[in-house]
């Protein structure tokens, strides 16, 4: 199976002439896989983000997004199903205010029965941790279960790309952990795959690919033992490498530690118990 | 400038008939430097800021400026002359058609020359690295989110408060408007404001303050200086916090047999602590 669930081939967008927003832009994305992408604000990521499910017209280039062409107005619902996206905000992506309605809302827009979409909210809202929440106000709950009231109304429309933009940021650091936690869950068991867009280093050094962009251009793209060990390039995209690495470099140009960088918090247990 | 927190008790309706109390028999003071607000969404972490600013006034207990009682008279006057606020998503709050006309609102309304106003705000937006001459004549609605974030905070620091308030600063920055945000903040404090910074970010936090509160559900349950507190990882984490991230892994690896002392706050104390542990 070596079909793609995002096929991205020189994407280029400009909200105004002359001043464009993303350049020439490739990207492919795996079933199941977990791609995180940094770079500063501006640099393009929520542009090129909010065209994988079509909320930004395709200008130039190609892209498509679990074998549908995001062209095709035909199929723009079908897109949104099949990718789903979480914001910033909790409070801004609810369309009702009682947590069962809100999160059955995908699947009957997308066409599912009364009774079919009230299921699969609520093994949507099982499978984020919230079950039994159907009838709770969803201004009543944390930030971090709004999070995850946002996550289960797009898991109910069954999607195998789920975008997270920024999601973690204004939430406090338990509720940042039950949705990474939430997320990879439904990553492997649903084989979904997970596009990250993040601030937070030490979130993408979990991810299986770290993708940079500065300026609205891919800079670079690897496995996150090379992208966040290279400081020249983080440096030159206005990125710090996670505390792990600078803390390993300290000790390096101390002589007390060879050998590759870790990136997270448990490769450098490992790296200083071997 | 010191404020007293004496026994301050908030509560508001959540749902109607239903009492929520939002701070509970809080007492503390600060002067000088910065202090960090700790707490877990709903813990009171923005009542208490408002509640400082006096906005908000409490149910029970007093709020003291300068040992003067904030609730009316002279001492509210003075509150009110000296506090600068910056909610959370500060830039949600724009109201102007140009960044120059933003920043230079609050100082106009103080009836200050339009000169002044103009170097003030040149040099409050320089101090959040951005530059009055290049962004003055833009509207505030076409930056980017970093840049709205540094202009709402730009506004408020060009008014110079000697009571600085700021209400998750940092959330959504990248790292360089972050880090201009952090200089900032230690910034006026240096000048001499009493800065007080509430976040969930616990890195940040250990990079500018001095002392740090946490609060739950109301409640102070820690109170001590910033490596007291973020340099114990596993303190916090029994309080459902988060310590800084050289804490955090200073913790994991003595949970695996490594020996790391101290509290480290930075990569450089960790990758010290850890130096010392193997020498030790």
């Amino acid at each position: 199976m070596g079909e793609k669930v995002v096929e991205a081939r020189g994407v280029s967008h400009a909200y105004v002439r002359k001043r464009p927003t993303l350049k020439d832009v490739s990207l492919d994305v795996a079933p199941g896989e977990l791609v995180a992408i940094v770079g500063e604000n501006g640099s393009g990521k929520t542009t090129l983000a909010r065209h994988l499910n079509a909320l930004i017209p395709l200008q130039e280039g190609e892209l498509r997004v679990v074998g549908i062409d995001v062209r095709d107005a035909a199929n723009v619902w079908e897109l949104r199903r099949l990718c789903g996206m979480v914001f910033q905000n909790p409070e801004n992506q609810f369309v009702s205010s009682v947590v069962g309605e809100d999160v059955a809302f995908g699947p009957k827009n997308f066409g599912a029965g009364e009774k079919d979409a009230r299921l699969a909210a609520s093994s949507a809202l099982a499978a984020v941790g919230l079950e039994g929440l159907e009838r709770r106000d969803v201004h009543a709950l944390s930030g971090g279960q709004q999070q995850r009231v946002a996550l289960a109304g797009v898991l109910a429309s069954g999607p195998q790309v789920i975008v997270l933009d920024e999601a973690t940021s204004m939430i406090d650091p338990r509720g940042r952990d039950e949705l990474v936690r939430t997320v990879l869950a439904a990553r492997s068991e649903r084989g979904a795959a997970i596009i990250w867009i993040t601030h937070d280093m030490e979130l993408a050094a979990r991810a299986d690919r770290v993708v940079v962009m500065r300026e609205g251009e891919v800079v670079a793209q690897g496995a996150p033992e090379d992208v966040l060990t290279d400081e020249d390039l983080l440096s030159s995209a206005g990125l710090e490498p996670p505390l792990v690495v600078r803390t390993w470099r300290v000790l390096q140009a101390a002589g007390a530690v060879l050998g590759p960088a870790p990136v997270t918090v448990e490769g450098l247990v490992s790296a200083l118990c071997a | 400038m010191r404020v007293t927190l004496d026994g301050v008790t908030l509560a508001y309706e959540g749902a109607p008939g239903e009492k929520v109390r939002a701070l509970d028999a809080v007492s503390l003071a600060v002067e000088g430097g910065v202090t960090g607000v700790m707490g877990q969404t709903g813990s009171g972490k923005s009542t208490l800021l408002e509640v400082m600013a006096g906005v908000l006034a409490p149910d029970a207990g007093r709020v003291l400026v300068d040992g003067r009682d904030a609730s009316g008279g002279a001492g509210a006057r003075l509150l009110a002359a000296s506090v600068g606020l910056v909610l959370q998503l500060p830039e949600r709050q724009f109201f102007e058609s140009t960044v120059e006309r933003e920043v230079g609102f609050g100082l106009l309304a103080r009836g200050i020359s339009t000169r002044e106003v103009r170097r003030r705000s040149e040099r409050a937006l320089a101090l959040m690295g951005l530059s009055l001459d290049e962004l003055g004549g833009r509207s505030p609605f076409s930056l980017s989110g970093g840049q709205q974030r540094r202009v709402a905070i730009a506004s408020v620091l060009a008014l110079r408060p000697s009571l600085l308030l700021l209400d998750e600063p940092t959330a959504g920055l990248d790292p360089r408007a972050r880090r201009a945000c952090l200089e900032a903040i230690r910034a006026a404090a240096q000048e001499g404001a009493t800065v007080v910074v509430a976040s969930h970010d616990a890195n940040a936090l250990a990079a500018v303050c001095d002392c740090v509160v946490a609060l739950e559900d109301g409640r102070v349950t820690l109170d001590g200086t910033t490596r007291e507190l973020l340099g114990n990882a596993a303190l916090m984490r029994e309080h459902g916090l988060e310590g800084a991230c050289a804490a955090r892994a200073a913790s994991a690896l003595r949970r695996a047999g490594v020996a790391v002392s101290g509290a480290p706050l930075t990569a450089e104390e960790l990758a010290a602590a850890i130096v010392a542990g193997r020498s030790s």
